[in-house]
């Protein structure tokens, strides 16, 4: 056996076995995505592969059961025949019908029992291929499963010629050969699914850490220290351990959902346990990782061979930083993998309010021509969750010239025929308001001050800092509304008026060409052109074949200076002076919102008009009991900018470069500290960078003085050290990936850059310091003792 | 520099004299300081020594001497506190300079999660050796330290002896100028002993400048061509091994085992020259002798181990010699030139022996020898030890010297014939 094992080692790194192989799998590849393209065009294909036979069976005979009275299995049979036509499935016999409706019993009566091959791998496999030809249905969907076939090859044609293809096929082999027979049996199912999960979690880090290793083979010093630095963390314990806890918590946070909730708390859940809980595993493991491999090897002497080698200090530092790095990044794409292909296979599960996806419980497609409304899990999840949008906030009340111009030109939207003349009156008459709220309250503070204070001559820079006070408290102001008040938030959303213009135009040149052609065949006249858009345009939304729309969402949090859990306040909206939600006759309609928690409402985009701004009036009702105040970031418009795919990229990116900073910080805390000392140090840093935001909210509210006047030194020393910290890691905090990822909020490319430039200048800086420190030690000495 | 060394290192094709040492120290210092800048230890103090290209040089001394420390130093490890201190000309933290020397810590400093393999490319990487040329060296270091068949196996799962052997071949993957060894049998059987001692021999042969430290005098005895000797951070001693160790004021005599009328000749001939007989005994072989024959004997009778395989021979790149060298070694063996180093070295030194003995005393015991030598020669011969490399060398100047004095005292017979008259 030994031999047989040390032969196939040995043939799966010779040439001729690499380039057979490859070739096979190619071959594969291309028959597997030719043959879903096929079964994705076929007619009805979708409709065939949304709903099986048994699907719709489980559904009746559950509604049956429901029913009284209770009808017999020879009803439901052919209730099931004419459902299964309708559906254009395929038609079935009676008797066929009688035994579909008699596997539904059994499927239903004992929740335990799992059929043969509908469980374990094949079962796995046969849902992933009905799944991925859905996925082909949709547009675009061809060019994403071509490119998973791809990179699915190439990560097999990769693990080939890095010489473990045998052993990968050996392992997925093995792995699912066990878990298989596990998952039949009720009291080891659940283990027999964890391991289905870890197994290609656990070959895809296997193949990946294979290929940085070649990567990194280059005979340098740098690239030598780094390999180096990857053997450790799979070899040594303190590696392991991180590494397959990692790999377990992937594989077990889909079993341990609940499949009762909304598939959009489901899908978000994933996404930030999957996600999140990586992230701080690899936090852990970078940490003790970048301090041991320094650290560890100044107390045992090995940096001792390594330095009496032609190394320079920067290159063993800079080496070490690159190896951690390097399995980061591998530790990264495993996760990000894992929660990307089991978000995608969450998606085409059947959301509340489904019987299956994009088919309702009556068995109604919910998408393409006829297509019923689709449940409110399906479109929040498809909408506010796999999406990236923009969150706009609303202007700031402060009169800049900006704002000016935005408030100007909504008054203009508002004003019929209105010429320029016009606007440079609004414009006055916006100023003198503005100066005339600011003079007063000024006169007022200076009063006051005097009053306080009499003789003192009143400096320019106080009356500069009592403006600044004047324009926050206005500021302050404009964000509360009182009971029977109304306050108006204006934001600008150019991007959706750009994107809204974009699809108008589109139309417009379709329907324009179409009454063209019409023209010229003689089946139209020029001059009934006006009326023959109406009726084209009425057609096509008639067949719903009109783009989607972007769909604005608007998100709340309203605070009362209550904590009340079961406090609800009542208000009115109006967008650009229309009320939203329609009103009922002459009745408004009010939108019901609980205390201190996130709203959303959704916002029809046609509101938006060509200028891009939108006016949101909220008036608070009179029977609420307090001021209600939105704060600075609790009320938010939504749009879609792009999907979650790019979004989700950026994100693992980001998490890659704040990892990069940690792994610095440990290299340089590494370089003159213990283990234990360094550990500690490096964890505050990274807890003080990571709450670096919440650092700088609380400072604004933070005095070094009491209500006296005064000045406590420890609140002075707690700013002095708060301040900096909140400054320097302010970039660092701000990026909260995950978050948006989970919120469905855009990560754009230019926040991604400005965010890595500055983590990346911190990190360089980081390790030149480690470099100073490094070179000036005498490496002899520090040995333990 | 002693004319032997000298004369070895011509023969090499390499300057003599006029060329820098590879290590220059002068009133090299360095103070241990605590965390408050105060001084804790003086570990090295004003030590001035050089070490040349192509000796084996030895440091001795006892714990605490300053051994350690110094190599340290000269490895840029640790910094002067003051003095000067050059390697190949350069500071001692100048990286360049790293190139050129291998270095083996007292202990095996080995990353243990690697195997030797692993080890060895690791170490080779640092140098930039291209692949082919790692790859045949680090097959031939295994060869060489004897642990091809466990290189798959990882460090922390070696003993030590094994981890010492794979800690010496890391030290050689560059094929080193300088070389500077820490303890390096430490934990080595006395096979494995030997085998170092003559790859230290040989590497110095070659033209390697090896820096050799070791609590065990013996290896040091057998291998240095000069040393110094350190106690509380100074030099206490230095020079050759001839220098230090010969002990000019006594002679030995070896023969074949003699009767006991002989003896009683011998005494007589002693008293006769005012001189006492303190000592007769017959020779002892060595013990790393007897076990190496016992190892040899087992080897060829193949028995089974599962530790360290015992060593192959050299590694080819470190017997390597560049075109001249190879030239010139030709010449002289073409030439059948008296220079070659080994023979010459014997030769002084008997010479020398000879030269700074001209005893009465031993021509008149030549004499009474030489009348008895046809009944005593057979046992002799059969107990005739086997020495080291170095001692079985001074059976053939032995011969020579017997010889010698033989052919003297027949000419002093005619000289000093009433010399030795008077003394019976």
């Amino acid at each position: 056996m030994t031999r047989l094992i040390e032969r196939l080692a040995r043939i799966q790194k010779e040439r001729s076995f690499k380039l057979i192989a490859s070739i096979v799998v190619l071959v594969l590849g291309v028959l597997a995505y030719s043959s879903l393209l096929v079964s994705a065009n076929a007619p009805d294909a979708e409709a065939r592969l949304l709903v099986t036979v048994s699907d719709v069976a489980d559904g009746l005979v559950r509604d049956a059961l429901a029913s009284t009275p209770l009808p017999t299995d020879e009803q439901i049979a052919e209730r099931l025949a004419l459902r299964v036509e309708r559906l254009g499935l395929q038609t079935i016999t009676q008797e066929q019908a009688l035994r579909a409706v008699e596997r539904a019993h059994e499927r239903l009566e004992s929740p335990g029992g799992i059929a043969w091959l509908e469980e374990g791998p094949f079962g796995a496999i046969g849902g992933l291929i009905r799944n991925t030809t859905l996925v082909m249905t949709t547009q675009g969907g061809a060019v994403t499963v071509g490119v998973g076939v791809a990179a699915i090859c190439a990560v097999v044609i990769g693990a080939i010629w890095l010489g473990i293809g045998l052993s990968f096929t050996a392992l997925l082999l093995g792995g699912w050969g066990i878990a298989w027979p596990l998952m039949l049996f009720p009291t080891t199912a659940g283990f027999g699914r964890l391991l289905m999960g870890i197994v290609p979690l656990a070959l895809m880090f296997i193949t990946l850490l294979q290929a940085m290793r070649a990567a990194l083979s280059p005979s340098l010093p740098l690239t030598a220290v780094a390999r180096n630095v990857l053997s450790e963390a799979v070899r040594m314990k303190i590696g392991v351990v991180f590494i397959v806890v990692m790999l377990l918590l992937m594989a077990i946070i889909p079993l341990v959902q609940v499949e009762d909730q909304p598939l959009r708390y489901r899908v978000q859940q994933w996404m930030q346990y999957g996600l999140g809980l990586s992230y701080a595993i690899l936090v852990l493991l970078t940490v003790f990782l970048s301090v041991s491999t320094i650290a560890f090897e100044q107390r045992d002497k090995m940096v001792w061979q390594t330095m009496t080698k032609p190394v320079q200090h920067w290159q063993y530092l800079l080496g070490k930083w690159l190896g951690i790095m390097a399995l980061n990044l591998v530790l990264l794409s495993v996760a990000a993998g894992g929660v990307f292909l089991f978000t995608e296979y969450l998606r085409f599960q059947p959301a509340q309010g489904e019987r299956a996806y994009h088919i309702d419980l009556a068995g109604n497609p919910t998408r393409g021509p006829n297509a019923r409304e689709p449940s409110t899990d399906r479109q929040l999840l498809e909408r506010q969750v796999l999406v990236a949008r923009i969150a706009a906030e609303p202007d700031p009340f402060e009169l800049t010239p900006q704002t000016l111009e935005r408030r100007v030109q909504l008054a203009m939207d508002r004003t019929p025929n209105a010429t320029e003349a016009d606007r440079e009156e609004i414009r006055r008459s916006f100023q003198a308001e503005w100066e005339r709220l600011i003079e007063t309250r000024l006169r007022d503070m200076v009063e006051e001050r005097r009053m306080a204070d009499p003789g003192t001559e009143i400096t320019e820079q106080e009356v500069a800092r009592f403006r600044q006070t004047i324009v926050a408290q206005l500021d302050g102001l404009s964000r509360a509304i009182a009971p029977g008040e109304r306050r108006d938030f204006i934001f600008d959303l150019t991007p959706v008026a750009r994107r809204l213009s974009g699809i108008r135009s589109r139309i417009q040149r379709e329907i324009d060409r179409e009454i063209d052609l019409r023209i010229r065949e003689g089946t139209a006249r020029a001059e009934d052109r006006e009326q023959l858009e109406v009726e084209i345009l009425t057609q096509r939304i008639d067949r719903g074949d009109i783009p989607p729309m972007p769909e604005l969402t608007l998100r709340y949090k309203v605070q009362a200076g209550s904590n009340d859990p079961t406090a609800i306040y009542r208000f009115y909206f109006l967008l650009n002076g229309f009320p939203y939600p329609d009103p009922v006759g002459d009745q408004l309609r009010p939108v019901s919102a609980a205390l201190n928690q996130f709203q959303t409402l959704t916002i029809p985009s046609f509101f938006v008009p060509d200028s891009g701004l939108l006016e949101l009036s909220i008036i608070s009702e009179r029977s609420n009991p307090r001021v209600s105040v939105f704060q600075p970031g609790d009320i938010q418009i939504l749009f879609p900018a792009g999907g979650y795919e790019l979004n989700f990229v950026r994100v693992i990116a980001v998490l890659w470069i704040k990892l990069g900073f940690i792994a610095a910080v440990g290299v340089l805390t590494g370089s003159f500290l213990a283990f234990p000392v360094a550990c500690l140090v490096t964890l505050a840093i990274m807890f003080m960078a990571e709450s670096a935001g919440f650092l700088r909210e609380s400072l604004e509210y933070y005095h070094i003085d009491d209500h006296r006047g005064n000045i406590n030194p420890f609140a002075v020393l707690g700013r002095a050290i708060s301040l900096p910290i909140s400054w320097i890691f302010a970039t660092y905090a701000d990026l909260k990936p995950v978050e948006r990822l989970v919120d469905g909020r855009l990560l754009s490319w230019r926040s991604v850059a400005w965010g890595m430039s500055v983590i990346l200048a911190w990190t360089g800086a980081v390790l030149i310091v480690a470099w100073a420190i490094f070179r000036k030690r005498e490496l002899a000495i520090y040995s333990g003792n | 520099m002693p004319d032997s060394v000298s004369n070895a290192t011509r023969a090499k094709g390499v300057p003599g004299k006029a060329e820098k040492p590879i290590v220059a120290a002068q009133d090299l210092t360095k103070i241990f300081k605590d965390f408050w800048l105060r001084d804790r230890a003086r570990a090295v103090d004003g030590i001035t020594f050089h070490i040349n290209r192509g000796e084996i040089f030895g440091l001795l001394g006892p714990n605490g001497a300053g051994k350690s420390t110094t190599i340290k130093l000269v490895l840029g490890l640790l910094k002067k506190s003051s003095g000067r201190l050059q390697v190949f000309g350069r500071s001692p933290t100048d990286v360049e300079i790293k190139r050129r020397i291998g270095y083996l810590p007292e202990e095996s400093y080995l990353y243990p999660f690697l195997n030797a393999r692993e080890t060895l490319d690791y170490y080779a990487k640092l140098f930039r050796l291209d692949r082919r040329t790692r790859l045949r060296r680090i097959d031939e270091l295994l060869d060489m330290v004897g642990l091809s068949g466990v290189q798959h196996r990882q460090v922390r799962e070696y003993s030590k002896g094994m981890q010492r052997r794979i800690g010496l071949a890391q030290a050689l993957i560059n094929d080193p100028e300088l070389l500077i060894l820490d303890e390096p049998t430490t934990g080595l059987d006395p096979l494995g002993t030997r085998q170092v001692k003559e790859l230290i021999l040989e590497l110095g042969r070659r033209g390697k400048t090896i820096v050799l430290s070791s609590h065990l005098l013996a290896d040091v005895e057998d291998c240095v061509t000069r040393m110094v000797i350190l106690y509380g951070g100074k030099i206490r001693q230095e020079g050759t091994c001839d220098d230090l160790l010969v002990t000019r004021s006594r002679s030995v005599i070896e023969t074949e085992s003699l009767d006991e009328a002989t003896l009683a000749d011998i005494r007589r001939v002693l008293e006769q020259h005012h001189k006492r007989l303190d000592r007769i005994s017959a020779p002892r072989q060595r013990l790393e002798e007897l076990f190496v024959q016992l190892v040899e004997r087992a080897r060829t009778e193949r028995l089974a181990t599962s530790g360290a395989q015992h060593g192959g021979s050299t590694a080819s790149f470190l017997k390597s010699m560049d075109a001249d060298d190879g030239d010139r070694l030709l010449d002289r063996l073409v030439r059948d030139d008296a220079e070659t180093a080994i023979p010459k070295r014997e030769s002084i030194e008997v010479e020398s022996r000879q030269e700074a003995k001209k005893d009465a005393v031993i021509d008149s015991l030549l004499d009474a020898y030489d009348e008895d030598s046809g009944q005593m020669h057979s046992e002799a011969t059969e107990q005739a030890p086997e020495r080291s490399s170095r001692r079985e060398s001074e059976q053939g100047p032995d011969v020579d010297v017997i010889d010698s004095l033989l052919s003297d005292a027949e000419h002093r017979k005619g000289d000093d014939a009433g010399e030795g008259d008077r003394g019976r």
